[in-house]
This record gives structure tokens, C-alpha cells and sequence, in this order.
């Protein structure tokens, strides 16, 4: 792509807009004046109109509608122009780093806030979209500097932080546990959780307000409850006689494993990859730096 | 574990080692030393710049005959920090000399001369050139045009040795300007290699470095086996928080910074080998968790500091 090409992009799109995009069920057309009363919204949803089906319905109206029109300038089908021209030139590669492209491709904003001059960059947390990315070592740094945060609406869980244009780093949302999550099921999950939420705090508010009027009956519940350890211990007593000695000793050895993962100090959740020791590191091969004492003699 | 009974306190050894990177830089400074001509030598920080030049500095044959005549073939300081003008870097070079004798500045220019020519200087070396300025480069350029000058007739070798970062060349920019000083300066640079950057370790260094350690620590831990940790440990020093200019190569501050914590650790355990429980510890103290703060409430009980090699 060169700057001669910016007339053939402005036209497609230009010709896809006016033809296809604003004939569309659920426009928002190209300004208020244009909307009118149109509800835009409801007229996508009625038409079942989602992002994936308008981008499939864009790259058909640019392949089936656009392409095949009479370009009078040039006096051809634009479609045999483009694959005569193709014979002929090729199509131009992107000749840099297939992770430079990705990077390219992304959606980026710039986290300057123009009011402060300094970022939500609070407890080493970056806030992104309403969540908080992590990334160890590297949020301090960044404190207070303007950066720009690229990331992908299909996959959200990371995003990919610049400085000065330059890659610095990459922030990760833990909540998400590695998994793949989009924008779109992101929003969807978070609205879902909302009305999930209200529900149970309204459970929660119900089970309050009754453990408030069961209050006075205290004596009662704890005569419950002390029986209720009592019979506890009674069956933990019999379980010599249910269980054969060795399922016992297996049960007793579960009962450790699981009491030593919980007293044991929670692991902190790190990004680096774990020690692997590597099966032939290949020793032989190789030979030692020589090493001497420091400005004076060899060893 | 292993029991070894009571164990004497780590020993970290202070040794000089050859490293690929210090190859690389020695043979830099050696071939402008034998040429005479001028470079810009550029690292990252803690790729062990200072110590090739001390160490290149010790191995130059320096004298001081019976007579009083001194030989000083190579000429190493450090560039003055926070002081930008000119007498700052001529009584830096001054101090080389041994004793600084007193007189005004537009004398000591003139001495400068002189000395330089007399203890048969032949290679300038700057360490931490980044902090220049232009008067000090100006004043560079001033001595080494006396220098080359009747009576002296000298050439000598520069090396303007600089941390850098970010993929930006020290002085290149300086010395693209359009001032008549600075395309003098350009000129006199070496038409082969005049702006090097000198990368660190690659994964095959790191693992002969690796060997070199295990060498150097097995009287101490009879078992160490470094060698089969080394994609992991090279995975963990180009991650982007100490290798943020993602040039892939390892420095060797933060390979031995990591090895020897390790080994200490694992030597105080009283393991003979190293794990990689302690290992990923180590990795993550220096690479997530540096920049967190320790409250220290406790006394320690050692009141000497660790013992070290004596060299």
C-alpha cells in the first residue's frame, strides 16, 4: 500500500458506503440530520444483523457489488482490471515480521488523560475497559508516561502496551485465566453477572433479614449445633471399623496432602516459564570461557 | 537434603572471565588501539563495559621505568557526571596521570598536550561516554589535533565507550550536525565501524558461561549441574522487563546476578546441586519482583559481611 492507493481505498469505500452500508437494516447513516427518527438499533436486532454477519455482508458487497461495476475511467469491470493487474504486478507482500503485522492490526488508544496527564495506573494495576491488568516489573515504570495500548476485540486477556512507539511490554487480565475471551463475550458475560448479582444480593438481603429475626433463639441453635458436633465426632470415631487399615492410611494421606495445600503460603502468580531441566544439555560439546583473575594472570 | 554438617559461608568468586561479550569488546578496543582510529562503542548497562576496560587497561603494559619516564599506552576514565564543562574532563584526564599539579586552565590545556605525548598515549578510552557533553568532545577534538600536530606528530586511537538504549546510537546525532566541529569530529571517525553496538549473550554463550560457573562453584557444590538449565534461564533474562529493547541476548550482570543468588541459596540449604524451586524464586525476585519494597525488622546475626575470594 502506497500513498497513490489512498484514491482507490477512499473510492471503495466511498461506493460501499453510499450502495450497501447505508441501504442496511439498522444504519446509523452517516449523521443525526440523515437518522432522523430511524432507530438504528432496534432495526439491527430486528434484522438479526451482528457484527460477524456485517462484516461477512461487507467483504460480499465489496466482492460481489463493488468489483464487479464498469469503471469508466479506466473503461473496465473493476474485478478484470484488479486480476489483470494482478498477472501482471503480483500481489504486495508485507515483507516485515509476521508479529510486528499482528501488532499493526490491532485496535490501539491512547491512555493519555488529558485532564490529569497520568494514567489509572494504581497497586501496580492497569485499568483497561473496566478491568485490571497486570504486569509485573513494568506498570511502575510506566507510571505518569503517555502510552498506547494495542489489543485484539477477539482476544482481550492480554494487551500490548508501547512507549514512544515501541513495544514495552504486555499487560494481562489474571481474572481470565489464560483463556481467550472477546470484547463481545466479555460485555455479554459482565451484563450477565450483573443481573446474576442483583439476584443474589437480594437473596442474600432475604437470608440477612432472617438470621436477624432468629437472633433471639440463640440458646436453641446452639444446643443444635453442639449435637450436631457431637454425632460428628461419634461417626469420625467409627471410621476405624467402616474402612479396611489400608484404605485408611490412603484417606489419612488425602487428609494431609489437602491440609498442607491449604496452610502452605498461596503461590504468587508469575509470568515466567517454568524450570525445565533440559535432558542432554550437551556438555561435552562445549568448552568453558577462560577465566583468570581479575587484570592479572590466568588461573 | 543433603547433610553436610556445619558449612563454611559462600564464597563468591571474583574472577575475570573471558566472555564472549568481552571478546567481542576487547577486540573492538585492541583493533582502534593497533588502527588509531576513533569508534562510538555502545552496550546495554551491566554488560560488563567497565570491566573489559579495566581489565584492557591492566593488560596494556603501563610502566614507570627507575628514570621517572612513564609509559601509559592506553589512557581510561570515566566521563565527568554533572559537571558539563570543559576543566571537568581535562582534570579527569589529569587524574590519570597520578598527582594533579596545580596551575591555571589555559595552562593545563597546553600540559594536557604535553603529557599525553610523553607517557606515548596512544589509545583515549571514555567510559560512560553517554554523560559528555560538547564541550567536553570539543575539548577531545582540541587535544587530539595538538596531538597529531608538529612537534608531536601523534595519532591516537578514541573510543567513546556509552550505555545505550532503545535502539539509539550514542552521539550519532551530535555528530550529524550541520556545525563545522561536529563534521570534523565525523570525519576523524573510523570508516569501518565507527558506531558499534556490542550485543550480549546468545543461548549457546550462555550455556558455555553456564559451564564456566559450574567450574568455578563445584568445590563448593559438589553436585551443580548449571548446564541443563540453560533454555530456561536464557527464556528468562531476554523476558521484555530486563531485555526491554527485545534484542534477545542476555547480559552478563543479570546471569550472574542470577546463578550466584542461586547458588547461595541452595549452598545455605546445604544442597549440593541446584533446584529449580530455588531457581524460579531467584528468576522471579529479579525479574517480577524487583522494584518491591522489604521492610527489614529482623537483627542479622552475622555481623561481618559474606566472606569473599580473595583475589
Amino acid at each position: 500500500m502506497t500513498a497513490w492507493s489512498k484514491g482507490t481505498v477512499e473510492a471503495l469505500f466511498t461506493g460501499v458506503t453510499r450502495k450497501f452500508t447505508h441501504r442496511l437494516l439498522g444504519t446509523t447513516k452517516s449523521n443525526p440530520t440523515d437518522r432522523g427518527t430511524y432507530d438504528s438499533v432496534a432495526e439491527a436486532e430486528r434484522a438479526g444483523i451482528t457484527f460477524d454477519v456485517l462484516e461477512k455482508l461487507f467483504i460480499q458487497s465489496i466482492v460481489d457489488g463493488y468489483l464487479q461495476e464498469w469503471d469508466t475511467l479506466r473503461r473496465g469491470k473493476r474485478i478484470t482490471l484488479w486480476e489483470e493487474s494482478v498477472r501482471e504486478k503480483g500481489v504486495p507482500r508485507y515483507l516485515g515480521s509476521p508479529d510486528d503485522l499482528k501488532l499493526l492490526l490491532m485496535k490501539a488508544v491512547n491512555r493519555k488523560n488529558p485532564a490529569t496527564g497520568q494514567y489509572a495506573i494504581t497497586n501496580s494495576r492497569l485499568s483497561f475497559l473496566g478491568r485490571s491488568y497486570v504486569s509485573p516489573g513494568l506498570l511502575d515504570r510506566l507510571r505518569g508516561r503517555e502510552i498506547d495500548i494495542y489489543y485484539d476485540r477477539r482476544d482481550i486477556s492480554v494487551i500490548y502496551l508501547f512507549l514512544d512507539g515501541q513495544l514495552v511490554g504486555e499487560a494481562y487480565y489474571l481474572e481470565f485465566m489464560g483463556h481467550r475471551v472477546s470484547v463481545w463475550e466479555a460485555d455479554a458475560e459482565r451484563r450477565a453477572d450483573r443481573a446474576q448479582a442483583s439476584v443474589a444480593a437480594t437473596e442474600s438481603r432475604e437470608n440477612r433479614q432472617r438470621i436477624q429475626q432468629e437472633a433471639p433463639s440463640g440458646r436453641k441453635l446452639l444446643a443444635l449445633e453442639t449435637k450436631r458436633l457431637e454425632r460428628k465426632r461419634h461417626l469420625d470415631h467409627q471410621r476405624d471399623d467402616i474402612h479396611p487399615s489400608h484404605v485408611q492410611a490412603t484417606l489419612q494421606a488425602l487428609k494431609e496432602e489437602q491440609t498442607s495445600a491449604l496452610s502452605s503460603p498461596r503461590k504468587t502468580v508469575g509470568f515466567l516459564p517454568p524450570a525445565v531441566p533440559e535432558d542432554d544439555p550437551r556438555g561435552s560439546e562445549i568448552a568453558p570461557v577462560p577465566v583468570r583473575n581479575l587484570g592479572g594472570d590466568n588461573d | 537434603m543433603t547433610e553436610l554438617g556445619p558449612r563454611s559461608p559462600f564464597v563468591v568468586h571474583q574472577k575475570f572471565l573471558e566472555t564472549p561479550f568481552e571478546g567481542r569488546f576487547q577486540g573492538l578496543l585492541r583493533q582502534a588501539w593497533q588502527e588509531r582510529s576513533w569508534h562510538v562503542i555502545a552496550a546495554v548497562p551491566g554488560s560488563g563495559k567497565s570491566l573489559g576496560i579495566a581489565d584492557f587497561t591492566v593488560r596494556s603494559d603501563a610502566y614507570k621505568e627507575a628514570t621517572g619516564t612513564t609509559r601509559l599506552a592506553v589512557l581510561a576514565i570515566r566521563a565527568p557526571k554533572n559537571a558539563a564543562r570543559e576543566q571537568a574532563l581535562g582534570m579527569a584526564m589529569s587524574a590519570a596521570f597520578g598527582v594533579v599539579p596545580r596551575m591555571p586552565w589555559w595552562q593545563r590545556r597546553s600540559w594536557l598536550v604535553h603529557i599525553l605525548a610523553s607517557t606515548e598515549v596512544e589509545c583515549i578510552i571514555i567510559d560512560d561516554a553517554q554523560d559528555l557533553t560538547l564541550a567536553h568532545l570539543a575539548l577531545l577534538k582540541e587535544l587530539t589535533d595538538n596531538l597529531a600536530a608538529p612537534p608531536y606528530e601523534r595519532q591516537v586511537a578514541l573510543c567513546l565507550v556509552a550505555a545505550h538504549s532503545g535502539n539509539v546510537m550514542p552521539f550519532k546525532e551530535t555528530f550529524a550536525r550541520p556545525d563545522v566541529l561536529w563534521k570534523q569530529f565525523r570525519r576523524r571517525l573510523a570508516t569501518e565501524n565507527p558506531y558499534c553496538v556490542v550485543p550480549g549473550h546468545t543461548a549457546e554463550e550462555v550455556r558455555r558461561l553456564l559451564m564456566t560457573f559450574e567450574d568455578l562453584y563445584r568445590s563448593q557444590l559438589p553436585g551443580l549441574q548449571l548446564l541443563r538449565w540453560t533454555k530456561t534461564i536464557f527464556a528468562w533474562l531476554t523476558n521484555p522487563i530486563l531485555d526491554p529493547d527485545a534484542t534477545g541476548r542476555v547480559s552478563m550482570d543479570h546471569l550472574t546476578r542470577l546463578v550466584t543468588t542461586s547458588l547461595r541459596r541452595v549452598y545455605e540449604h546445604g544442597e549440593t546441586d541446584i533446584d529449580a524451586t530455588t531457581l524460579q524464586a531467584v528468576a522471579e525476585l529479579l525479574i517480577l519482583r524487583r522494584d518491591e519494597i522489604s521492610f527489614i525488622e529482623q537483627v542479622p546475626h552475622d555481623e561481618l559481611p559474606p566472606q569473599r575470594e580473595q583475589t
